[in-house]
């Protein structure tokens, strides 16, 4: 508890907590703009925070401003616009578009902030209190739980993809053929990739993303009539928002459990976190069938988890000094430039240093909440732009986006390629999330499965016989049956 | 009544699910080529041919289903936009993307951009001299100055 105190004692001091703050409002901005990603967000700033020369805690805190902000910061592009901002935002716009098309982007963004801020909360609590334990049960993960977590989290397809399942799964398995794409895993061999250096790296997930989300809906939109009888967007905050979304609070502590846990999990992200946690609240769901055209739960699943993997994905770093994602590596680095040693002996040897950060992250998901109901009202007024001025901002955004991840213009091509395909499947009612899904778990599914393989004695039947994998595989099967046993029994009709 | 263009197409899934099964094809195909003679049983191949193989099922039974009431079809829009057909405009706006990405790297982001804005507007039918000159100024220096001036991101 004296650790604890002087954290707080520590972050709240001047520097510390102007730095959080800084942190949090440029993590929103970051975030709300398609193609920059908290990673990228955090990895420029760090060389400002050395510069700074303040102390270690300070600058991690905001390093950690930055993290909670963007993450955040990616659910208002893709409620307001369908694009999400970061890859992590992109289960959250399964429902948070649907609110905003029916003119309650005000309700949408509420949901999505107040579930950021408790997923984000819990996990800093977690991590304050139970990153040892949890730490030593992410141990027991390796490459077949990570399969079993990949085909479990594949087999979601069924409960994203609304009335197309066949479609949606075909989708999938296309998005699983375009990951395949460059050097294979194991033995580094060109695959698909035509001599074309290029192609070495695979298909990059957020051009794909901004082609499949931003190109094609700017597409359908520009050739949709304008509506006369579209509800006008309201943007309105009142605590009735606030109330509606308490009312889910089991969904949002579930969510936000799922997100710190897979958080915890090195190399599975926010992402991961935010489709997962989408999936159970469907599976809980007393109408399930309402999740993908507006649901508040839909949003507050994708959002409690992918914030709640924020706090998980630092526990491992902490505890370990193996990064939970992208992002986390990068603060390990700046852990160590700083003279830091993450791992076990950083809770011993560090306590002075260890428990600000944890205070950091506590205060970075409160100015969150305040920060985010300011900036997303501002940032929603979107909603309100004439769409034929607005079309052409989000092509360009879209395309410079694109470009930023690498300074590739390769990548813009593969936006565009994507945005075409996009507005292909958008027409034939084909559900473009899928293959988002796909291009996030297929590389994690062949690496794991290929890892699982080698192992000593390996056959197919690992995957049954280690309890954790075993559990994950036969709710995979559970999930994919009943999707199909439901598309089967209740056909949709034509429509034309 | 025109359509989008691949909606011109009475059951477009059955020309859809064809393209995919000659795809998963391709593929299984392509594969053959991974493997050499230091290759294990599960290898570089293993993953392409597998979903070839599941591609392809999945897409033939999407095709028996493009004959049934199994596959949900949309309804499309008809309109006309700047006097052109929805098809017609989708495939101009591609074109556009296309001219855009094939110029920036030779006349610059500035340039491009501001010449690419004004036609977009124009082609969604603001004919407003002013507003298109100067809403696509305005966009593209505020784009320029987040990026390349505040986070210091290059552009091209």
């Amino acid at each position: 508890m004296e650790n604890i105190l002087h954290g707080f004692a520590v972050a709240f001091q001047l520097m510390p907590l102007m730095l959080v703050i800084i942190g949090v409002l440029l993590g929103i901005l970051l975030g709300a703009m398609p193609g920059l990603t908290a990673t990228m967000g955090v990895t420029l700033l760090l060389p400002f925070t050395l510069q700074l020369n303040v102390s270690p805690e300070a600058g991690m805190a905001m390093l950690i401003g930055i993290y909670i902000g963007a993450i955040y910061g990616g659910s208002i592009s893709a409620v307001l616009i369908c694009t999400p901002g970061t890859p992590a935002a992109a289960a959250t716009l399964l429902d948070g578009y649907p609110m905003t098309k029916n003119g309650e982007a005000g309700r949408a963004i509420t949901l999505s902030t107040c579930s950021s801020f408790a997923g984000g909360l819990t996990s800093a609590l977690i991590l304050m209190f139970l990153s040892p334990q949890l730490s030593t049960f992410a141990l027991k993960f390796s490459s077949p739980e990570y399969f079993a977590l990949a085909v479990f989290g594949l087999s979601m397809i069924v409960s994203i993809s609304g009335n197309n399942v066949i479609k949606g799964i075909v989708a999938g398995i296309f998005g699983l053929l375009l990951a395949t794409v460059g050097l294979d895993p194991i033995q580094g061999v060109p695959r698909f990739s035509f001599d074309q250096p290029e192609l070495f790296e695979g298909i990059g997930f957020i051009p794909a993303l901004i082609g499949l989300f931003a190109i094609s809906q700017v597409l359908y939109e520009m050739v949709q009539p304008q509506s006369g009888n579209r509800p006008p967007p309201s943007l309105a905050f009142s605590f009735t928002q606030v109330k509606e979304w308490f009312q889910y609070k089991f969904t949002w502590i579930r969510s936000a459990l799922i997100g710190t846990f897979i958080g915890s999990l090195p190399g599975a992200g926010c992402d991961i976190a935010a489709f997962v946690s989408y999936n159970e609240a469907k599976r809980f769901s007393k109408n399930p069938e309402k999740l993908g055209n507006g649901a508040p739960e839909g949003i507050i699943a994708a959002e409690a988890a992918n914030n709640g993997a924020t706090g998980g994905a630092m526990i491992p770093m902490l505890t370990l000094g193996v990064p939970g994602d992208a992002v986390t590596a990068v603060m390990l680095g700046a852990l160590t430039v700083q003279g830091l040693e993450p791992g076990p002996l950083l809770f011993r040897d560090h306590p002075e240093t260890v428990y600000p950060i944890f205070a950091s992250l506590i205060i970075a998901n409160f100015v969150m909440i305040t920060g985010g109901f300011f900036t997303a009202r501002m940032l929603s007024r979107v909603v309100l732009i004439d769409k034929k001025l607005l079309m052409p901002i989000i092509l360009l955004l879209s395309i410079v986006g694109a470009y930023a991840i690498r300074f590739s213009m390769f990548d813009v091509w593969v936006a565009i390629f994507m945005g075409a395909v996009g507005y292909v499947m958008k027409i034939r009612s084909f559900p473009t999330s899928p293959i988002v899904l796909a291009l996030i778990l297929g590389p994690m599914a062949e690496s794991n499965f290929r890892r699982a393989m080698l192992l000593p004695d390996a056959e197919l039947s690992i995957f049954f016989t280690r309890p954790i994998a075993c559990t994950m595989m036969i709710l995979s099967i559970i999930t994919l049956s009943a999707g199909l046993w439901s598309t089967f029994h209740n056909p949709p009709q034509k429509n034309n | 009544m025109s359509q989008p263009f691949i909606s011109r197409f009475y059951r477009t899934d059955v020309i859809i699910s064809i393209v995919l099964i000659a795809l998963a094809a391709w593929v299984y195909w392509y594969a053959g080529f991974l493997i050499t003679e230091n290759s294990k049983p599960i290898s570089a191949h293993t993953f392409p041919r597998a979903l070839a193989v599941m591609l392809g099922s999945s897409s033939l039974l999407l095709l028996l289903l493009s004959f049934s009431q199994h596959v949900e079809t949309p309804s499309v829009s008809s309109h006309r936009i700047s006097g052109l057909s929805p098809n017609l405009f989708v495939i101009l706006m591609l074109i556009t993307l296309v001219v855009y990405t094939v110029l920036l790297p030779i006349s610059g982001y500035i340039i491009t951009s501001l010449i690419m804005i004004v036609l977009w507007l124009w082609l969604l039918g603001k004919r407003h001299i002013g507003e298109l000159i100067g809403f696509s100024v305005g966009v593209v220096m505020f784009v320029y100055v987040l990026f390349q001036s505040i986070l210091n991101v290059p552009l091209p």
